[in-house]
């Protein structure tokens, strides 16, 4: 067998193993290479900055587990980041999740499941609410537009949105016409398409800001900054948000998603560098093969 | 009521387990990996079913004094629950017919609600999201040929990219005449769509790995709820899985095929009747 074949017919599992075996030595041993934040990191954290006093704005967590690792830094971050713009602008949360799998992790977040969650004093159905699961996709998010207590009538503890005394914030969010902005973090359908069909149609000054996974990114793109205002790109993205947070509270570094944010940098650095090598190899081989059968 | 230190160790365990089932399959298809895929997809289905009825109680039962759902006096969802009964009857073969009711009060809502303003939301912002400025400027006034400080923002160069690469790319699935000025553009247009799908591609390596580092961050300790039994399960787990896989391996292995033993030439080939007609 020749070197180019030799090359070609590398088994799959010795790349595998390779790979596990970098990942694992830079996890355990980090070398803590510089991350520049990017401008998109930047826009993003300043619109959030910039929401005037009051206004209401809407976080969705519309992913899974699955998109946890990729994700969860920049809705821990986002979440913590609103709490503090509570404190300092009295501005209204509402949380809320088209996937199912996505109204555990919220509570998990303001629960202080993945690490201190530090609210500001925030009250409970007067500054922020936790609407929970709505069904549906694209028609639960028509349905919400239109009229938000007809489409989900109770929060995530069954406590009923049209009781003033329990939940005075919901007497402020109808429609979407109340709504200034849309924070949402999302791995999939329904997202920001669906949102882009049913929210933005129906109030084209709202804002929306956008953390998706690497791979959607490209996608997104053509919808910046006529329709999205910034978006944070994978788990760089959220890497770059923490580290931005962190300038202002350096305790939101040592929370979980914080500590898995920020450590994936090395590691997929490092991947992506293999991944290259493997590539090239791959291709000295085609290119070694494809010589030979010329002469 | 179970003690917190015992569902966080079991936890652990359980997830340590789980996570290394599934990457047992980059060695080969196994038993573990499918006890595994099984658990997943059950446990995801139950949840889902869980948490929809969870909503539809809410929402068209209601709660009492609520003004939502049967109950809050909106007698209508009964119709809600009708179609929702005879969707079950994709199940039989007798009354199959009747699940396209709702079938088809589920697509033409959807569909509905989509086309309404999909032209609006996506088709129009995507085609005027090229038309771009060629003359950027500063807050000076003066023109912006290449910003270093912000590589991606509007500039000259860019817009100018974005112009030349869209119209070429677009030239490429023009097919009617074929002169050399379209060619030569659609040449163009080939490489922006190959450096396109490149950096989608480079975007879902970065996806794969990133949910592959998560994995590895868990079984490590880093950012886990129960870091030290993370670590101790993984590995324990870990060896103990690594022997269970060349085991199953080796026993699994099929012993070399006997070499068939020549059978003997029939002694006369069966001849089947022509049929008229039939050449021969």
């Amino acid at each position: 067998m020749s070197l180019s074949e030799k090359i070609e017919r590398i088994d799959r599992r010795v790349l595998y193993a390779l790979l596990w075996v970098v990942v694992l030595f830079i996890l355990l041993s980090p070398v803590n290479m510089p991350v520049v934040i990017g401008d998109l990191t930047k826009e993003y954290h300043r619109q959030i900055e910039a929401i005037p006093s009051n206004a209401i704005v809407v976080l969705a967590f519309d992913l899974g587990p699955e998109g946890w690792p990729e994700l969860g830094g920049m809705c821990y971050g986002s979440m913590q980041h609103l709490f503090w713009k509570i404190h300092e602008k009295h501005i209204k949360v509402v949380m809320l999740t088209y996937w199912s799998t996505g109204a555990a992790l919220i509570t998990n977040c303001f629960g202080g499941v993945y690490g201190p969650m530090d609210k500001m004093g925030a009250v409970y159905g007067v500054d922020w609410v936790n609407l929970g699961y709505i069904a549906a996709g694209e028609v639960g998010m028509s349905a919400f537009a239109t009229d938000v207590w007809a489409a989900k009538p109770t929060d995530y503890q069954g406590w009923l949105v049209s009781d003033a005394s329990k939940l005075p914030i919901m007497q402020q969010v109808r429609s979407i016409k109340d709504i200034y902005m849309l924070i949402s973090i999302e791995s999939g359908t329904p997202g920001f398409e669906e949102y882009n069909r049913q929210w933005w149609t129906r109030k084209s000054t709202l804002k929306i800001l956008v953390g998706a996974l690497g791979v959607s990114i490209p996608g997104y793109e053509p919808y910046r900054p006529a329709r999205i205002q910034s978006y944070l790109g994978g788990g760089r993205g959220a890497a770059e948000y923490i580290l931005l947070l962190g300038q202002t509270d350096p305790k939101i570094l040592t929370s979980q998603p914080g500590k898995i944010a920020v450590g994936v940098t090395d590691a997929l650095s490092t991947s992506h560098m293999l991944v290259i090598v493997f590539v090239v190899i791959g291709n000295i081989g085609y290119f070694l093969r494809l010589r030979r059968k010329q002469q | 009521m179970i003690p917190e230190w015992l569902a966080l160790t079991a936890g652990a365990w359980v997830g340590v387990f789980l996570t290394l089932a599934v990457f047992s399959f980059l060695y080969k298809e196994n038993p573990i990996f499918r006890f595994a895929e099984y658990t997943f997809v059950a446990t995801g289905v139950g949840y889902w079913i869980a948490y929809n009825l969870y909503y539809c109680y809410d929402l068209a039962i209601g709660v009492p004094g609520g003004e939502a759902g049967i109950l809050g006096g909106q007698w209508w969802w009964i119709f809600a629950f009708l179609l929702g009964i005879i969707y079950y009857f994709v199940l039989t073969k007798k009354y199959f017919w009747l699940y396209r009711y709702s079938l088809a009060v589920i697509v033409g809502v959807g569909t509905g609600l989509t086309l309404r303003t999909l032209i609006q939301a996506q088709f129009l912002t995507l085609v005027t999201s090229t038309f771009m400025n060629l003359a950027p400027t500063d807050k000076a006034g003066n023109i912006i040929i290449f910003n270093p400080t912000s590589p991606a923002g509007a500039s000259l160069i860019n817009n100018l990219l974005v112009v030349v690469l869209v119209v070429t790319s677009v030239i490429y699935f023009f097919f009617t005449s074929e002169t050399k000025v379209i060619k030569n553009a659609g040449r163009i247009g080939r490489i922006a769509l190959m450096t396109a799908f490149g950096a989608a591609y480079g975007n879902t390596i970065m996806t794969r790995m990133n949910l592959f580092i998560g994995r590895t961050q868990y079984l490590l300790g880093i950012g886990g709820l129960a870091p030290q039994d993370q670590q101790i399960a993984f590995v324990v787990i870990g060896i103990t899985m690594i022997i269970v896989l060349f085991a199953y391996s080796y026993l699994m292995k099929k012993p070399p095929e006997e070499a068939p033993k020549p059978s003997p030439p029939p002694e006369t080939e069966a001849k089947r009747p022509r049929r008229k007609g039939t050449s021969t």
